[in-house]
């Protein structure tokens, strides 16, 4: 076994580890990763050792560097996990940020904007107002449990994120928590800054969110930012009638119009975002000065931070807004939408067109070559013919008897080819010039008969019954063969799908200048899929080629008739054809 | 002697390890890296085949050469589990930082 190759595998492995993580370090710079491409260059070092080692000097001393080696790649890791722990817990540098848990990145975002108001509120008030809100907060949300205002007036909730586990299941939790917290101290602030101020200064510490967590803030955003400065400034008996009105659950307005929304971190986003409107539209019913409104609406909207628009601006919300807000916006996106399904149904047209025109090509293609070939089985099968009859009659030597039995059996299958390629090439097309030379107008009672008297002795044997019933003075105009042809095969095919004992009744009226024939069974019936497709060539339900109906309706339709079928399944089936009586 | 030197120098190999997957699993509580136990079982598939490779210097005090070889393909397998999961990180994080 060769031993190198193994080895090669692996040194080529390792390089590619090696190259990933030099590009990882080329785009990062930072020390832990060049801990890492140090640890990762021992690798392939390891296996070149290997193969030197192998080939010049396999001995003990020269495996003692093995270890060696796989003690300092392995310093080398605990010092890159070091070194990115530190700088993670310092949280040096903003790239780290992207790197972080989306619950801590979630705890880290809501302390800094708690600490945003706690900064401005210790200001005003001092910091002792806030520790009490904050023990009252941990006494309702033991998540914030270890949460502590530090010496430096600053909310501290390091504790949380040790106390997180792997999973990140406690997102809505801290939402919640942090959301009461936040109210709360919005509500302090309140009472000490006019509100206009506080909405100005809040969107900027919104602005400051990490995209990747700002579907959390959503809630914060449109009720404390888009709804509260219309109600901390609407007169006392508008506040009071919606507040009366506001039963929308997981929502409260306070006395002074603080609205506390943290109840709603229990639904989901949709739902979040429906009980806004909710509450827009109740608002909007009851506040006078309606345009107003709508206008000033529109107005904080477009405002909004970039990162919470993206959040809001989807197309469903928007659509959503009562008429008069962000109305601009809806016409962009109805029409974008609108486009792009205008878009869709011209592709959608395209793809239809273009099905059609390969059907139709290979339906062209299918004819000529069923032309072509049924041509040139043609030939050579008349001169097998006129050999074997030959034969047959003894004009080439004398033949014994079985040989004459076998010769019967070898005419009769040709005579059943022969007759198959004729209903072969009766399907491309029939010459639409010779046909009219052969027209004729002919006793349609005449031809039915004389089909009747051909396939009596196969309906006698399933002991069916055909009854006929045809007007007196019926006539046909056209090809007596193609026609009677036609009929034949229907009237076949009735037989041939009819359980023994059945009946096939054959009737013929006259309609105007159209002779109306029908040939009725009482069959098993068709299903409604296959009575689509009985007519096209080759399509067999059981039992023949599937030849005869494909062309029946070819005969008819050259004459300018018209061929269908009625059918229900355990109720047996009907085929009209429409033919023109005169010239 | 240099088997006491080996099996010294194996267990310092084998101890550091432990040390580097506690500093990892407090990384984890910080840091949302999705196929991290990937890393994990590459890494100790290739610490199989690496103690492998030695246990033949280690107990017999000579190489058997098909153990040799049995532990470069272990190797080998850690090392393809290695670069499926740095690849998928590599793609994750550019995703980030892009």
């Amino acid at each position: 076994m060769n031993i190198f190759l193994p080895i090669a595998i692996n040194l080529f492995l390792s390089i590619i580890i090696l190259f990933i993580a030099i590009n990882i370090y080329t785009i990062y710079k930072r020390r832990y990763l060049l801990w890492f491409v140090f640890a990762l260059l021992l690798l392939p070092t390891l296996f070149l050792y290997s193969s030197i080692e192998i080939s010049y000097f396999s001995n003990f001393s020269a495996i003692l560097a093995y270890p060696i080696i796989i003690i300092v790649a392995e310093l080398a890791v605990i010092m890159a996990q070091r070194n990115l722990l530190s700088s993670l817990k310092a949280e040096e540098g903003e790239e780290y940020r992207l790197l972080l848990r989306e619950d801590i990145a979630l705890i880290r975002a809501f302390e800094k904007l708690a600490n945003f108001f706690i900064g401005r509120i210790s200001m005003l008030i001092g910091i002792k107002r806030v520790e009490e809100v904050l023990d009252e907060c941990i006494e309702k949300y033991p998540i914030l449990t270890g949460c502590y205002i530090g010496v430096d007036e600053k909310l501290n909730a390091k504790v949380m994120e040790t106390g997180i586990g792997e999973k990140l299941e406690r997102n809505e939790e801290i939402c919640e928590a942090f959301s009461y917290l936040l109210i709360k101290l919005i509500d302090l602030y309140a009472a000490l800054v006019p509100y206009k101020e506080i909405v100005e200064d809040m969107e900027k510490a919104v602005e400051k969110i990490d995209r990747r967590i700002a579907a959390y803030f959503i809630p914060f955003v449109l009720f404390k930012i888009i709804l509260e400065p219309f109600l901390r400034h609407a007169k006392s008996d508008e506040l009071k009638a919606l507040r009366l009105a506001i039963d929308i659950k997981g929502i409260y307005i306070n006395r002074k119009g603080g609205i506390a929304y943290h109840k709603i971190y229990e639904f989901n986003e949709e739902t979040r975002e429906e009980k806004f409107i909710e509450f827009l539209k109740r608002m909007l019913a009851i506040f006078e000065e309606e345009e107003k409104i709508k206008r000033e609406l529109t107005e904080i909207f477009r405002k909004l931070p970039q990162n919470i628009k993206e959040r809001i601006y989807r197309y469903e919300f928007i659509k959503k807004l009562p008429k008069g807000i962000l109305e601009e916006e809806k016409i962009v996106l109805m029409s974008k939408e609108k486009l792009i399904e205008e878009l869709v149904n011209r592709q959608k047209k395209l793809e239809e067109a273009y099905e059609r025109l390969a059907e139709a090509k290979l339906d062209k293609m299918k004819s000529s070559f069923i032309d072509i070939v049924a041509h040139e089985i043609k030939t050579p099968l008349t001169a097998i013919k006129t050999y074997i009859d030959l034969i047959r009659k003894e004009k080439l030597g004398k033949i014994n008897k079985m040989q004459k039995e076998k010769l019967e059996k070898v005419a009769k299958n040709i005579e059943k080819l022969t007759k198959l390629i004729d209903d072969m090439l009766q399907i491309p097309s029939i010459d639409a010039k010779e046909l009219e030379l052969r027209k004729e107008i002919f006793d349609a009672e005449e031809i039915i008969e004389k089909i009747v008297d051909d396939v009596k002795e196969m309906a006698k044997e399933k002991k069916q019954k055909i009854k006929i019933d045809i007007e007196e003075d019926l006539t046909i105009f056209g090809d007596k063969n193609l026609i009677e042809k036609a009929i034949k095969n229907i009237v076949t095919n009735a037989i041939k799908y009819t359980p023994e004992r059945g009946i096939i009744s054959i009737a013929g009226i006259n309609e105007g200048s159209y002779a109306h024939i029908s040939i009725k069974d009482t069959g098993k019936g068709i299903a409604k899929e296959d009575l689509e497709r009985i007519f096209e060539p080759f399509y067999s339900r059981g039992g023949g080629i599937g030849l005869g109906l494909a062309i029946a309706k070819n005969i008819v339709e050259s004459h300018g008739g018209r061929i269908w079928a009625e059918s229900r399944i355990g109720e047996g089936s009907t085929f009209h054809i429409i033919l023109r009586r005169e010239k | 002697m240099f088997r006491v030197i080996l099996l010294i120098l194996t267990l310092a190999s084998l101890i550091l390890p432990i040390l580097s997957y506690r500093y990892f699993l407090q990384l984890m509580k910080l840091v949302k890296i999705r196929r991290s136990s990937i890393l994990v079982t590459g890494t100790l598939i290739l610490l199989i085949g690496y103690i492998f490779f030695l246990m033949p210097w280690i107990f017999v005090g000579d190489e058997i050469i098909e153990i040799r070889i049995f532990s470069y393909y272990i190797i080998m397998f850690g090392l393809l589990i290695l670069v499926y999961g740095i690849i998928k990180i590599y793609m994750d994080w550019r995703g980030v930082i892009k």
